[in-house]
This record gives structure tokens, C-alpha cells and sequence, in this order.
């Protein structure tokens, strides 16, 4: 009976990660497969290299939207990054309980917030500041949409950086204040490095939170795909903000399978992404940031501690 | 060993299964080259039938972002059998309807968004008189509901413009059928800031403003305050009928580097609030007190002159049917054309004009 569980138990399981292995396989056979019919329209060179993405003329060159998405992503991190460890630091080692409770709660609500909120938030509150601040005659563009994606990107980064603190063990703590070191010296030179592989994640999938967001940055960042943008205020457009506009829209079979190749690029520069967080902690997910948290503690004190003594002298 | 075999051929068996399914699916994604839009109006049902315009509008926009970029391809298997299914059930008992008086059977209608809430009013209204028809009607652009009709995954595609004859010949559309289901009307909308005592322009400044040349209110009599476009995205209905009005058609000669919206909302919103912004937006956006309805050439845009014919923005939004449709949708277009529901209250306030007969 209970082998017969075991055994019904085991299908199961083995059934689950067969349908999430088929279906990944799947998405990228079908957006690859629909997307490189493209390049029966156009040339790979035109598509890759062209400096305009214009439907009227057929042109679909990619860089708008590839640089679009890079540099509001690339700004984003910018402010983000920080910030995100910041905050973590704060709820980890600073804050009293209560405080971090609201907090929480606080990074929690803003992480169920639907993106069209944001991207309305963004247009009624975020557009008409830098328009007015920036004396530029709309203040859609680049700036606008990582102004927005700084604080869709915080519950991510701020969830996992604070794990990542939080499963530091208690010794290197006591360790680093025994030997005289100040909690800034603590947190700085002690904790943050330790926590090195948990921080990196938490800022990768930040990124790939900012790269992918559709609906909030369409409505701030003007959705000019003619150009490559030249500043951050003046109209740009990022690779989802393009499908999403154009897709429906998209009648003639080259416009369509160009947009469905920039998925597939979407689809490519995650994956990246996701290679990037497995190198980052050492090739074990993100768990990995705690066991390799415990090694530092053992071998990695003596170190730490006598770079702070090293210091003092 | 006994049982690792075991264990193995359970799950060879569900994996089996689920290939089979997958498999149709792929079948049908690769017969369609419109997948991804069929994906979003298959999530529609859920959003049909809201009464009112702009919520539906923006459900349709909402979930066709969901399906865009990442999640579609995992969704659109299953999206997509659920979309054939549905239509092909439709036509089936489309054609077999007419049996004692009502009409029955279920149809599919999707496309602009300009012409959704009346679509959804003649449904709503259609329905009452015949119980047995299940209308769902559902946005996603002129575009899709052109591309949609014509792989057939819909039955009814509403566009703000006609099929182009490309469009025709590369959708394998020839025999389409085009009717006229009411009159939009487009007219120049501006930010209060920027047209001081001006409220009216001629078609020549607006071709000006409109393709650049002209870059500061004060040009055409208004304030010394610089000149903010706002469009919609290329394709868009409303687009191309101001392109037309402005351009014979052509849409190369707006202003490249102008921001592009993707809904009539957003450039309501962006109008409103941006010093100097010009754009343009249908009827039933006009009386809103945030933004100016300009006058053209001296005519304003209201019920009588886009009748008689004096308001020179806009023209018949059309419902697509691939050759003649099925019974229930040649009844249910000829509901949509009859004097009665274009005469009607709802009809009026909606702010279409009736077809001329």
C-alpha cells in the first residue's frame, strides 16, 4: 500500500517536472521556429543592425528597441540596486520589529500592485514631474519608464537581498563586534561580502524583472520605434512596449514575424539572465547563497577579522 | 529496478497524454500565422459584455499584454484549441440555425476598439430578441479583427478601415465581405495651454502641425508655447483615418519622433495634462472638459455636419465577414444596419452617427 503511494507519488512528481521541461522546450521551439521566419523578409544584417524600426517603410531594425530596453533597464539597476540593498540592510540589521513589519508590508504591497497601476501612477504623477522639472515638452521616454521600474523592481531585490542577510549566520555578527569593529564596519565589511552571491541574484532578477515589464513602461515611455533615442527624455520604446503596441496591429506577415523574433531576443536575454544568477551563486540557485553563507563563517572569519585588525593598526 | 521502471512508465504515460494535447495544439498554431492575437481573444470571454467602453477597451489591452512577451507561448496551446473549437462550434450551429423564429448559436466578434461599445449594445440588444444566440464581442485592434476574420478564427471582424488590397491577397482574403455598420468621427484634440483664443484651424495648419513644419503655437495665432504631438500607434484606426483626412493616406508624413499611444485613453490622459500637446481622438471623447475639440476649416464637429456630410474626419467603420458569413451573422450585421438600432437612444449616445441608406 504504502510502496504503491510511493509509487503513484514518484509518477506524479516526475509527470510535473516532465510538463515544465516539455513546455519550456515548446516556448522556445515556437518563438524561435515563428520568429526566424523573419529573416525570409529580410536580411539577418537589416533586422540586427538596422537603426529603424518602421512599419510604414518596412523597415525592422532591431536597435531602437534593443537599446531602448538596455538603457532603461542599465538606469534602472542604477537607482534601483542601491536602493534595494539599502533598504534590505536597514530592515535586516537596523530597523526594530514593528518597523520592519510595516515594511514588509510595505514591499509586499507594492509587489501585488498591477503593472497598468503603475503605468498610471507613472503617467499622471511621474510623466508631468520630469516634464516639468526637466523643462522637456512631454517627459515621456527612458527616464520616465525606470523611474517606474525602480519601484516595481524593489519587492524583488528587496525580498531576496533581505533573505540573503538574514541567513548570514549570527557569528559573523558577533564575530565582527568582538574584534571592535563598528556596525558599519560590520555590515560594510563583513555582512555585504559575505552575502556577495544572495545580493547578485536579488539585483539579476531585478533586472529581468525591468527588461520584461510590458504594460507600465508603454504608457511612459512614448513608444517611438523610428529612432534610436539620443537622451533619456526625449521618446524611446523597449522591446515588450513594441510588441505589445504593434502586435495587434501587425498585418503584413514580415512586421509580425519581426515582432515575435524580438520576443524570441527577449526570450534569449532572459535565459542570459538566468545563466547569469546560476554563475553568480556558484551554480546551485539561489539557495546557494546560505550554504556557501556557512563555509564563510567557518573559514572566512579569521579573514574578515583580521582585515578589520589590519585595518585598525 | 521493478519499480523505477514503474515509476517511469506512469509518467511516459501522462507525458504521452500531455503530447497529444500539446500537439494539437501546435497544429493549429502553425496552420495560423495570427497566433498571438487569437491567444488574447480567446481570454476574452471573460471580458466581454461590460457595459460600459473603456474598461472592456482596457481589459483587451490588459490581456494582451499577459499574452505578449513570455507567458503566450506557454498559454497559447491551450488558448489556441479552446479559440478553434469555439468558432468552429459557432459556424456549425450558425448554419444550423433559423430553426422556429429566434436565431441561435454562438458568435464571434472582435477588432476596433472605436466601434466595441456599440458592438456590445447591438449584441446586448440582439441577444434580448433572440435567446438562443451567444454574441461575445471583444476588442484588440482594427488589425486583429481584420487578420482574425480572415484565418477564421472569428466570425465578425470590426475595422475602422477597409481590408487593403495587399492585405487581401496576402491574408487570403479575396472574398471578404465589407458592410458598413456606422460613421466615426475623428476630430484634433489640444491641451488648454498652447491654442490661447484659437479653437479653430485650417486643414492646411493642421497638415503642418501634423507632419512638423510647423513646431510652435504661435504660428497658427495661439500662445509662444512649442508644439507637443502626440499619435497613435501605426495601424490604429483613428490613425489612419486622420491620415487619410490629412494626408490623402499617407501615413509617412506624420512627424517622425512623435510619442505613439496605443489606446484613445492614454492619449486622452497625456493630452490633458502636457502644455502645448496636440492630438486627435474620436467622437465620443470630445465633450471631455480636459481637452479642446478644435474646429476645422470652420466646422465643428457635431451630429448634423458629420451626417450632411461637412465634417471631413472619419468615415464608415465596417464589420468583415470572410464571403457572405454564416446566417446568424448576416442577421446579426443586418440587425446592426437596421434603422431601428441606428436610430436608437443608445445608439446616438454612444456617439456614432448613423450609416446613410
Amino acid at each position: 500500500m504504502a510502496r504503491r503511494n510511493a509509487i503513484l507519488a514518484q509518477s506524479i512528481f516526475f509527470s510535473a517536472a516532465a510538463i515544465l521541461v516539455l513546455s519550456t522546450g515548446a516556448l522556445v521551439l515556437f518563438i524561435g521556429s515563428t520568429g526566424l521566419r523573419v529573416f525570409s523578409f529580410i536580411s539577418p544584417a537589416s533586422f540586427f543592425f538596422g537603426r529603424s524600426w518602421d512599419q510604414n517603410t518596412q523597415d525592422f531594425g532591431v536597435l531602437p528597441l534593443l537599446f531602448g530596453s538596455l538603457a532603461t533597464t542599465l538606469v534602472t539597476l542604477v537607482i534601483s540596486a542601491p536602493l534595494a540593498i539599502a533598504v534590505s540592510i536597514f530592515m535586516v540589521e537596523i530597523a526594530p520589529r514593528p518597523i520592519r513589519r510595516i515594511m514588509r508590508t510595505a514591499v509586499e504591497l507594492f509587489a501585488s500592485l498591477p503593472s497598468v497601476i503603475y503605468g498610471l501612477l507613472g503617467l499622471t504623477l511621474v510623466v508631468p514631474w520630469l516634464r516639468d522639472a526637466l523643462h522637456v515638452g512631454l517627459g515621456k521616454g527612458i527616464l520616465a519608464a525606470a523611474v517606474v521600474l525602480v519601484f516595481m523592481t524593489q519587492p524583488t531585490m528587496v525580498s531576496i537581498a533581505e533573505d540573503a542577510l538574514r541567513s548570514l549566520p549570527e557569528s559573523l555578527r558577533e564575530g565582527a563586534l568582538a574584534v571592535g569593529a563598528t556596525r558599519w564596519q560590520m555590515i560594510w565589511r563583513v555582512l555585504v561580502p559575505a552575502a556577495r552571491p544572495g545580493l547578485l541574484t536579488a539585483v539579476i532578477l531585478g533586472m529581468g524583472r525591468a527588461i520584461g515589464e510590458t504594460m507600465a513602461v508603454q504608457m511612459v515611455v512614448g513608444n517611438i520605434t523610428s529612432r534610436i533615442p539620443s537622451n533619456l527624455v526625449s521618446g524611446a520604446t523597449t522591446m515588450p512596449a513594441a510588441i505589445v503596441t504593434q502586435l495587434p496591429e501587425a498585418t503584413s506577415p514580415a512586421h509580425r514575424a519581426a515582432l515575435i523574433m524580438v520576443a524570441f531576443l527577449l526570450l534569449v536575454i532572459t535565459l542570459i539572465l538566468i545563466a547569469g544568477v546560476r554563475l553568480a551563486t556558484g551554480g546551485k540557485s539561489t539557495k546557494a547563497s546560505t550554504r556557501r553563507a556557512v563555509p564563510a563563517a567557518q573559514g572566512g572569519r579569521p579573514a574578515a577579522v583580521a582585515k578589520l585588525q589590519g585595518d585598525k593598526v | 529496478m521493478f519499480k523505477s521502471l514503474r515509476v517511469g512508465f506512469t509518467g511516459l504515460v501522462i507525458m504521452a497524454t500531455l503530447a497529444a494535447c500539446g500537439s494539437t495544439g501546435t497544429t493549429t498554431t502553425s496552420t495560423n500565422p495570427t497566433s498571438s492575437t487569437s491567444g488574447s481573444s480567446a481570454t476574452m470571454p471573460a471580458a466581454t459584455m461590460v457595459a460600459t467602453a473603456m474598461p472592456a477597451a482596457t481589459d483587451a489591452t490588459m490581456s494582451a499584454t499577459m499574452m505578449a512577451p513570455t507567458t503566450a507561448a506557454t498559454m497559447s496551446a491551450t488558448m489556441m484549441a479552446t479559440a478553434t473549437d469555439a468558432t468552429m462550434s459557432a459556424t456549425a450551429m450558425g448554419s444550423t440555425a433559423m430553426t422556429g423564429g429566434a436565431m441561435s448559436g454562438k458568435l464571434t466578434v472582435a477588432g476596433s476598439s472605436a466601434l466595441l461599445p456599440m458592438m456590445q449594445e447591438a449584441a446586448k440588444e440582439f441577444q434580448a430578441k433572440n435567446s438562443g444566440a451567444q454574441i461575445t464581442v471583444t476588442a484588440g485592434g482594427s488589425g486583429a479583427g481584420r487578420t482574425q476574420v480572415c484565418s477564421g478564427q472569428i466570425d465578425i471582424g470590426d475595422s475602422d478601415v477597409k481590408l487593403s488590397s495587399d492585405e487581401r491577397s496576402k491574408l487570403n482574403c479575396a472574398d471578404a465581405v465589407e458592410t458598413p455598420v456606422a460613421i466615426q468621427a475623428f476630430a484634433p484634440v489640444a491641451n488648454k495651454k498652447g491654442p490661447g483664443s484659437v479653437n479653430n484651424l485650417t486643414k492646411d495648419q493642421l497638415v503642418k502641425i501634423f507632419n512638423g513644419t510647423s513646431k510652435n503655437w504661435k504660428e497658427v495665432g495661439g500662445d509662444d508655447q512649442a508644439i507637443v504631438l502626440v499619435n497613435r500607434a501605426k495601424g490604429s484606426g483613428t490613425r489612419s483615418n486622420m491620415a487619410k483626412f490629412l494626408f490623402a493616406g499617407d501615413d509617412k508624413q506624420f512627424a517622425t519622433g512623435a510619442s505613439e499611444e496605443d489606446n484613445s485613453e492614454t492619449v486622452r490622459q497625456t493630452v490633458s495634462q502636457t502644455p502645448g500637446a496636440i492630438s486627435y481622438l474620436g467622437f465620443a471623447y470630445l465633450t471631455n472638459p480636459d481637452i479642446i475639440a478644435l474646429q476645422v476649416d470652420g466646422v465643428k464637429a457635431d451630429k448634423a455636419d458629420i451626417q450632411s456630410g461637412a465634417w471631413k474626419i472619419g468615415g464608415p467603420g465596417y464589420a468583415i465577414t470572410k464571403g457572405k458569413g454564416s446566417e446568424l451573422a448576416q442577421a446579426f450585421i443586418q440587425f446592426v444596419t437596421s434603422s431601428d438600432f441606428q436610430n436608437s437612444d443608445a445608439f446616438g449616445k454612444l456617439g456614432f452617427v448613423p450609416v446613410q441608406k
